[in-house]
């Protein structure tokens, strides 16, 4: 593989990766973003030096400061409707843990809260990516 | 002002170990991203290797702080023909460095004078 469509290639992920963080902040430092990695990408080819660990490197750093920069939306969300939520998933899996006999298997109930929880974090990822939610 | 984000409330508070390299990489002249990590890459001899997601996280809390400001874009004679934006050092972020480096000394010597640094550094 060339290098130019190496490079292209890691682009492509990275641009993709990037497009995680929130809205206003893509718009401010996408472009910058984008041209510090191709800066990177070709300052390593240069020094002829592997690009898979550069971006793997990239790739970790970029995805912590994407957690970072989400976070605060997500926790103000939790505050408003966590209590709410928390109490219908705990009335949920009691029910249905009763209807189907498993008031004391506590594993059944932990599965089914994480089931729950995973669920709700997609749906309100995708209401905020829609521009429905903060 | 700065930023909730930020650990520090005023020009004289501390600096995260970030926020101080860009700082002293942008004291200098105005940088771009790329610009401003490889200064800091140079200032370090290579010990703090700054990836863009830190960079430019920093960055956008600097902005907000006011320790630095944009300024229009322009080509890079070095790199290639893309325009990049640049950012510059303002007067609270030449405030916030110099309060930072006075701290730094003032540590520095109070570790000399109850014989902490290393033969090698002493005077």
């Amino acid at each position: 593989m060339t290098a130019t469509r190496e490079h292209a290639r890691y682009r492509k992920w990275y641009k993709a990766l990037i497009g995680l963080y929130p809205k206003p902040y893509l718009e401010t430092f996408g472009e910058g973003l984008e041209q510090t990695f191709n800066d990177l990408l070709r300052e390593r080819s240069a020094a002829g030096r592997s690009l898979p660990g550069l971006a793997a490197w990239v790739f970790t750093e970029t995805s912590v400061g994407i957690l970072q920069e989400q976070k605060l939306p997500v926790v103000e969300f939790l505050k408003v409707f966590g209590g709410l939520f928390w109490s219908l998933a705990v009335a949920t899996v009691t029910i249905i843990a009763s209807l189907r006999g498993y008031e004391n298997a506590w594993w059944f109930m932990l599965v089914v809260h994480a089931v729950v929880s995973a669920v709700f974090t997609l749906l309100y990822r995708f209401l905020q990516k829609k521009g429905h939610l903060p | 002002m700065y930023h909730a984000n930020m650990t520090t409330t005023d020009a004289n508070s501390p600096l995260t170990p970030a926020v101080l390299h860009i700082l002293m990489a942008l004291s200098i002249r105005e940088r771009h991203g790329y610009g401003i990590m490889k200064q800091v890459e140079q200032d370090t001899k290579g010990k703090v290797n700054m990836g863009p997601g830190t960079l430019y996280g920093s960055l956008n809390r600097m902005l907000a702080a006011g320790l630095v400001s944009k300024s229009d874009k322009k080509r890079d004679p070095e790199l290639d023909e893309e325009r990049r934006v640049y950012y510059k050092i303002t007067a609270l972020g030449q405030k916030a460095l110099a309060a930072e480096l006075e701290r730094y000394r003032e540590v520095v010597a109070v570790a000399r004078q109850q014989r902490l640094l290393p033969k090698a550094f002493r005077l």
